[in-house]
């Protein structure tokens, strides 16, 4: 069996997906988290059922990148029950989505989540009325807490052994005859499509864009005809076909919205809105920006350097004694000193400073304070040729690329998705954080570290000025909902951290121990040398060490893997007694902007196909040695 | 008085009169609640030109100046 969950954005479909899966999903407090569907198997009643958590969609008409993903999934993949996940306190507007659905006709089960959110808005909504009204069941939820939703599944299993199907929703006379007309036009057609007639006709009239090609390649005489329907709408309605449709569910759900709602009392004085007369405030609103990115940097810097400092410190005690063990010079002994290096990179370097910056980032994202930061600096993003949306995909950078740049799916044109993840690339992400309070924040101090963040935004402006020039082309503006704040539970935070430190253990700290070792089987053969003297082109003008050459190309695996090598590779962790500290400055402005890790290209290339890959790639590269060629020249003011 | 929706200042009401602008964007704002006869109010703006931040049916949502320009308005008492 079967089944999706689909919903509106923000909804909390995978909030349910998470406490029915474990927590294999992304979920936060802004529209568009899930950008593509996740999957996962459970068992309901000993059934063995498959679950699909499909991108949140305000409607079925194609629109961005990851709505879509939601409609073509509806479309073409077999669903044996549809779970229509609600935000209760918002039921009037969700419920237009839920009557597109029914037009699917497929077995499905209508969900109230945030119950108690509607209930402190004094919403009281009589289920039976709804369910009887719409003609399948409902059942009332708060996926946080995971109240309601094992009766939601076993619920799913009735609606699916039942085939309960609901029934569709008619429109007004007039409007009605013409869908009933263009639906019979479409009978045949829609049978090769797979599409119910009547879901695929009242689409048309909406001017389906995708829909309307997939006709004309089929039946071009038959576009003619409901391009015909359509201007008789707007003639009959004096405003286009697609606003008489869609005016005319509208109508229908607040309607339903009207029968089945009671208001039971004024809602209560939400203190929450009070936060944002603070919060999106013309001048404190960057105020609180600025202190909540201060206060954020500043407490991953401290807690990170607290730990780092007595842990190193022992990896370095461990590899003195080990020369006891082991003749130094030896390969066993380069085998092991590797292999401790890779794990001390791990555990010394990067564990400290990820796992707070994670835990923040989570903070960040539950809390629901992201759109409010898309609100205040659009103007700026606008300056670059894009808009406030931008800006959740770049704060998503400082996690990690490859979220980022899959999240550009929430943009609306394809040529702002392509100038955002370009730009997302060169945000520092959490493991270019560690080489920047590793390196420079440890050996020149904090005030350095602030200025490479604040160059780096700079540079993100210039860089973004730039690709908005050489692809010109007008955005379509910011539109995004703004969600209630939420107070995040300790659990989904720590879990969300684990999802992501998860990935840090199991892929990348294998390759950085292993990474070590290879390149301290490398310096024993002295192979490391010829890959120093090919990267020569780079370092010679840079005037960085020649050793340095192999970390770079190490880095393009994995980011960390910069840092961790560069210790091994000047045989030292006290770095200034071998690298100036222009040099350092140098590197990591270097090491920050220049080519993506292999994990990113792979993520650019599917979002934005092989070539704009290629450009993204010089284009960082470029950069990276511009600037890290005047820190070379520059910095000697600075020291 | 018809206006667009930009020059609204912040704590009017106003009814949605007509969405100007492409099916598209007609669609993206049908989305949030804006058809004609809807109430919306204007919460605030921000600064630099910047977005507007508009409340209907209890919803919230912010939109970009060009956006609300097309969004024809009338002032309710």
């Amino acid at each position: 069996m079967k089944v999706v969950l689909v919903g509106q954005p923000n909804c909390g479909k995978s909030t349910i997906f998470n406490y029915l899966s474990g927590y294999k999903a992304v979920a936060s407090n802004f529209p568009g988290t899930t950008v593509k569907y996740t999957k996962s198997q459970l068992y309901i009643n000993g059934y063995l059922c498959e679950c699909v958590d499909l991108p949140g969609t305000y409607s079925l008409i194609s629109s961005d990148a990851a709505e879509q993903e939601t409609r073509k999934y509806l479309l073409t993949q077999p669903v044996d029950v549809i779970i229509n996940v609600l935000d209760a306190s918002l039921l009037g507007r969700s419920l237009e989505l839920t009557l597109e659905l029914l037009g699917l006709k497929k077995p499905m089960l209508i969900v109230l989540n945030m119950i108690d959110e509607a209930e402190r808005k004094g919403i009281h909504i009589h289920t039976e009325k709804l369910a009887e009204i719409l003609g399948v069941p409902v059942v009332k939820t708060i996926a946080y807490t995971g109240q309601g939703l094992t009766d939601m599944l076993h619920m799913a299993m009735k609606v699916k052994g039942e085939k309960i199907i609901g029934q569709p929703m008619l429109l007004s006379k007039d409007v009605e005859e013409v869908v009933t007309t263009v639906t019979k036009a479409v009978q045949d057609v829609s049978e090769v499509l797979k599409i119910p007639a009547r879901f695929l006709a009242l689409k048309l009239l909406e001017k389906d864009p995708a829909l309307e090609a997939q006709i004309e390649s089929i039946a071009p005489s038959l576009l003619t005809q409901i391009k015909e329907a359509q201007t008789h709408l707007k003639e009959m309605h004096g405003r286009p076909s697609d606003v008489v449709v869609s005016s005319e569910r509208h109508a229908l759900a607040m309607n339903i919205y009207e029968e089945v709602v009671e208001i039971i009392r004024s809602p209560k004085q939400d203190i929450r809105d009070k936060i944002d007369d603070i919060a999106m405030h013309r001048i404190w609103g960057y105020v609180v920006l600025a202190l909540v990115f201060y206060g954020f940097f500043t407490l991953v810097f401290k807690v990170g350097s607290y730990i780092e400092t007595p842990l190193m410190a022992l990896f370095d005690q461990v590899l003195l004694k080990l020369q006891y063990y082991l003749p130094p010079q030896s390969l066993k002994y380069i085998v092991v000193e590797g292999a401790i290096q890779g794990i001390a990179g791990g555990i010394g370097i990067v564990l400290p400073y990820l796992i707070p910056f994670l835990m923040g980032l989570a903070l960040l994202e539950d809390s629901g304070y992201l759109p409010r930061v898309a609100f205040l600096l659009d103007p700026f993003m606008h300056r670059i040729g894009l808009h406030g949306k931008s800006i959740i995909p770049f704060l998503l950078g400082y996690g990690c690329s490859v979220p980022a740049v899959m999240a550009t799916r929430i943009l609306e044109s394809e040529r702002d998705r392509f100038i955002t993840a370009v730009l997302a690339t060169l945000i520092p992400c959490s493991a270019r954080t560690v080489i920047i309070l590793g390196l420079v924040s440890y050996f020149l101090g904090p005030k350095y570290a602030l200025a490479v963040y604040i160059s780096n935004i700079i540079i993100l402006g210039v860089a973004g000025k730039i690709l908005s020039t050489l692809f010109p082309e007008v955005t379509p503006g910011l539109l995004l909902e703004v969600p209630t704040y939420r107070i995040p539970s300790f659990k989904t935070i720590w879990f969300k951290s684990w999802y992501r430190l998860k990935e840090f253990i199991v892929i990348a700290w294998p390759i950085l121990i292993i990474g070590s070792i290879i390149l301290g089987i490398l310096q024993f053969f002295h192979v490391d040398n010829i890959i120093n003297s090919l990267c020569r082109p780079i370092t010679a003008p840079l005037g960085l060490p020649l050793a340095v050459g192999t970390t770079l190309i190490f880095g393009i695996l994995r980011k960390e893997l910069s840092l961790v090598m560069l210790l091994q590779a000047l045989g030292t962790k006290d770095v200034l007694t071998v690298m100036t500290k222009g040099q350092i400055l140098t590197f990591t402005i270097f090491v920050v902007f220049y080519i993506p890790c292999m994990a990113t290209i792979a993520a650019l290339w599917e979002e934005v196909g092989a070539r704009k890959t290629v450009f993204a790639i010089f284009f960082s590269f470029a950069i990276a040695f511009i600037l890290a060629f005047l820190t070379r020249f520059l910095s000697p003011l600075l020291f | 008085m018809r206006i667009r929706l930009d020059a609204v200042s912040p704590g009017k009401k106003v009814k949605v009169i007509m969405v100007e602008g492409g099916v598209r964007c007609r669609q993206c704002l049908g989305e949030m609640g804006v058809y004609p006869g809807e109430t919306l109010q204007v919460i605030r703006s921000a600064p630099f030109a910047g977005p507007i931040m508009v409340e209907t049916n209890g919803s919230r949502f912010m939109l970009g100046r060009g956006m609300a320009a097309k969004i024809i308005v009338e002032e309710m008492d």
